[in-house]
């Protein structure tokens, strides 16, 4: 075979094998198409063919119901398709517009727009040519048509027609005349005195302006006109770098963002406005004004409340902070009132012992001067924990000062100058727990004293003020009403805000280590709070510090004051029944009573006590129980014993005193003794029990200092 | 020379029946068989029968969907959907 031979054989064998692969492809049906090679057109086959359907069904749909007007036509502008919209549109049916050409429904004239330009060159991109044209319908009344008009070519990039979209604007027309309306509608609001409208030059030379502007500043046109004043002289100064910022976005870019500014009204208060500009022509720009002064107001008011109700909050948060720690200290207080009583009591019975040279003496007297300062401690936290009985009764707060005027001066010494101004004849009564008062007194007195190392002036100020629903609204838990302001100032070094915020928590202190407890203020504040008070502070740095004392004022005459009877004698022979769980209170309470010659039993718990009590052949004079027991309560067991010994007298001691307990106390108890105990305390308030004081009645002394 | 083999790039053309079921299953096959064994190293012309029907005439295509392989040569044909993977590789595979 030649070489011609073999090609034409490899060709042949490859169109063989070519012809089966086409075979096997038609028979698995992975054929979409076959190209007939006479015609050079492809034929779609089965699945192909409604898919293309299904393509072309879609197209026709878009076309079929879009909105715009759609036609075809070949080279020659014959038109060979129209859509449906574009019929209805000039009002034929549309096998009437098949055959003819644009020009048929143009008025006469305008036949530029019916040819393509020729173009015999192929090219890839598509000329679209946009025209509006005025079209002719069938009853001869005139549309206007935007036309966008497009080639169509054919595969080899020949143009073989056009397609048109022709857009119906006769709507957009009356888009215009809608315009028009609109802005008549805008010159009537611009008349109605809702929003202010004015045009001025970039300069702030006012041209034009509408009587609603005018009516939000005050000033009358002709007080703007001709200069007279620049619209920027309206502006307060810490105002007008939004000017400055307005003026630069609207050279740059024709308008400004709208912004909240305030302006000057004629009768100098002012207004609050928010402003949008937009630039015109000339150098002049136009400003829309609406007047927020009222909407401003509202919301500052919304702040204001909001600010108070953080307080409230604030103060809430403190209040439970004060109860939780004070709970503790309670708790603690009450082990360390135990511990305290032993340890004054045997100091005093020591000292009572010891020869009058005994070089003892001063040791002893040192440990006794330490515990005693630990239970003047112990006292301030059970105060701070509301855990001690308070006697509230009517004092005159002018009395108080008065009476401690002398001990102030010595406590402020030399340096510090002291001015007491007292309310009027009225007085400055209240109900308070006259030992407390005096404490807070003292602890504000002290602290401002601190604050002024190198001298100055403390000034204590009395007052009877009515409170508001408006200060305390602001200031705290008070009710409103009558008080007596009590204000403490000093002239001292002052508190940073931080410190403010603090000083009344327990523990807080700014003192050196050592020097202050952290105490004293908490307790100022728990006993005012206790009181039915409200404290407030004001300070400032470098300036001075004052503390403002509200408490209710009350009506009633000042309580006299009890005459305290010494008792003749603080022996006796008398029989006690001693019940204590705490061995070391219990055996120094028991020295201490039989060394005034009393008969004393003791008891370990309640159970012990209830035997003895039956089985004691003697009379029981007393009986002295501590109040919190395992088994059972002191009252408990008094209320149990009282049937059995009815002329048995009670007296209750505890170093915790909570509500109930008190309750207890008005119920059984002849008398309460605070704990830590000591020697002269005890002896004493069991002399007055056993003689029936009434007056010893549910009453605690001063706290031992 | 396995180099200049690997290097050689593979220049494809597919005819296709625009959207037609066979036609797209054919043009994702050939994409993903390029990427697995050709990243990078094949270019793929898509022919539309519909739209260049000349074209099919000119390079003897009679049915779609048909893969034409042009380079490297000899030119090598592949007919139907390319869901033969084994086939087509058979087909692009250089001898």
């Amino acid at each position: 075979v030649t070489a011609d031979e073999s090609r034409i054989l490899r060709d042949l064998t490859q169109r063989l094998v070519e012809a089966e692969a086409t075979i096997a492809a038609l028979l698995s049906g992975q054929i979409d198409a076959v190209v007939d090679p006479a015609s050079k057109t492809p034929v779609l086959l089965g699945e192909a063919q409604r898919a293309l359907r299904a393509s072309e069904e879609r197209y026709r749909r878009i076309v079929e119901t879009t909105n715009e007007g759609i036609f075809t036509t070949d080279v020659e502008a014959t038109i060979t398709f129209v859509n449906r919209r574009l019929a209805q549109m000039l009002g034929y049916p549309i096998e009437e517009m098949l055959g003819k050409t644009l020009r048929d429904f143009l008025p006469g004239g305008a036949a530029d727009v019916t040819t393509l330009p020729p173009r015999g060159e192929i090219s890839d991109d598509e000329v679209s040519e946009e025209a509006e044209v005025r079209l002719v319908r069938k009853n001869g009344s005139g549309v206007w048509a935007q036309l966008n008009r497009s080639e169509i070519r054919d595969s080899e990039g020949k143009i073989i027609g056009s397609l048109a979209m022709v857009t119906d604007r006769t709507r957009h027309r009356s888009d215009q005349t809608a315009l028009r309306e609109s802005e008549m509608r805008f010159r009537r609001l611009a008349d109605s005195g809702i929003i202010g409208i004015t045009i001025a030059r970039l300069g702030g030379q006012v041209i034009e302006t509408n009587d609603a502007y005018l009516n939000m500043i005050g000033f009358s046109r002709s007080d703007l006109s001709l200069g007279n004043r620049l619209l920027t002289d309206l502006t307060p100064p810490e105002f007008r770098h939004f000017n400055e910022r307005a003026k630069e976005q609207l050279l740059t870019l024709g308008f400004a963002r709208p912004w909240e500014t305030e302006s000057f009204h004629k009768d100098g208060s002012r207004i609050s406005l928010l402003v949008g500009v937009a630039m015109l022509e000339d150098g002049k720009y136009i400003a829309i004004m609406s007047d927020i002064t009222e909407r401003k107001h509202a919301e500052a008011a919304h702040l204001r409340a909001e600010e108070s109700l953080r307080r409230k909050e604030e103060q809430l948060r403190q209040g439970q902070k004060m109860e939780a720690v004070g709970r503790l200290a309670g708790g603690v207080a009450h082990d360390f009132n135990n511990v305290l009583s032993v340890i004054l009591s045997y100091g005093e019975l020591i000292l009572e012992d010891l020869k009058p040279a005994d070089p003892l003496r001063i040791e002893i007297g040192e440990i006794h001067k330490a515990a005693s300062r630990a239970a003047g401690l112990t006292q301030q936290l059970l105060l701070l924990s509301r855990q001690k009985v308070i006697e509230p009764k009517v004092v005159d707060l002018d009395e108080v000062l008065s009476s401690m005027r002398t001990m102030l001066e010595r406590i402020l010494g030399e340096d510090v100058k002291l001015l007491v101004t007292m309310t009027s004849s009225s007085g400055a009564r209240v109900r308070v727990d006259e030992s407390h008062m005096e404490q807070v007194i003292l602890n504000l007195i002290v602290n401002a004293r601190d604050a002024m190392p190198r001298g100055g002036t403390l000034t204590i100020e009395t007052s009877n003020i009515l409170l508001t629903k408006e200060y305390i609204s602001k200031h705290g838990p008070a009710k409103d009403g009558p008080h007596v302001m009590m204000s403490v100032t000093d002239t001292g070094s002052g508190m940073d805000r931080e410190t403010q915020t603090r000083i009344f928590e327990p523990f807080f202190t700014t003192k050196e280590a050592g020097k202050g407890t952290g105490l004293g203020l908490a307790t100022v504040f728990g006993i005012v709070q206790q009181s039915g008070g409200n404290i407030a502070v004001e300070s400032e740095l470098g300036t001075g510090t004052t503390f403002k004392i509200y408490l209710p004022r009350v009506d009633a005459a000042v309580d006299s004051p009890q005459i305290m009877t010494l008792p003749a004698r603080l022996r006796g022979t008398e029989t006690i029944l001693l019940v204590e769980d705490e061995e070391a209170v219990r055996s120094v309470t028991m020295s201490i009573l039989r060394r005034q010659g009393y008969h004393v039993v003791p008891a370990q718990h309640p159970g012990e006590a209830l035997l003895i009590c039956e089985r004691h052949q003697g009379a029981i004079d007393l009986l002295l129980t501590d109040v919190v027991m395992p088994q059972m309560s002191g009252p408990e067991l008094a209320k149990r014993l009282a049937e059995m010994r009815p002329s048995m007298k009670v007296l209750c001691m505890s170093g915790y005193t909570d509500e109930a307990v008190l309750r207890h106390g008005v119920l059984g108890m002849d008398a309460f003794l605070q704990k830590p105990i000591t020697p002269a305390r005890l002896t004493r308030k069991v002399r007055d029990v056993l003689d029936g004081a009434r007056a010893a009645r549910a009453t605690c002394p001063p706290p031992a200092d | 020379m396995p180099n200049a083999k690997t290097r050689a790039v593979l220049r494809l053309r597919l005819y296709v029946a625009g959207d037609a079921p066979n036609s797209l299953r054919a043009l994702s096959n050939i994409k993903a068989i390029c990427a697995s064994h050709y990243p990078s190293r094949s270019e793929l012309e898509i022919v539309d029968v519909l739209e260049q029907p000349g074209r099919a005439f000119a390079d003897g295509i009679i049915v779609t969907p048909t893969l034409m392989k042009l380079a490297p040569l000899p030119v090598q044909k592949v007919i139907g959907n390319l869901s033969d993977i084994g086939q087509v590789l058979l087909a692009l595979a250089t001898k």
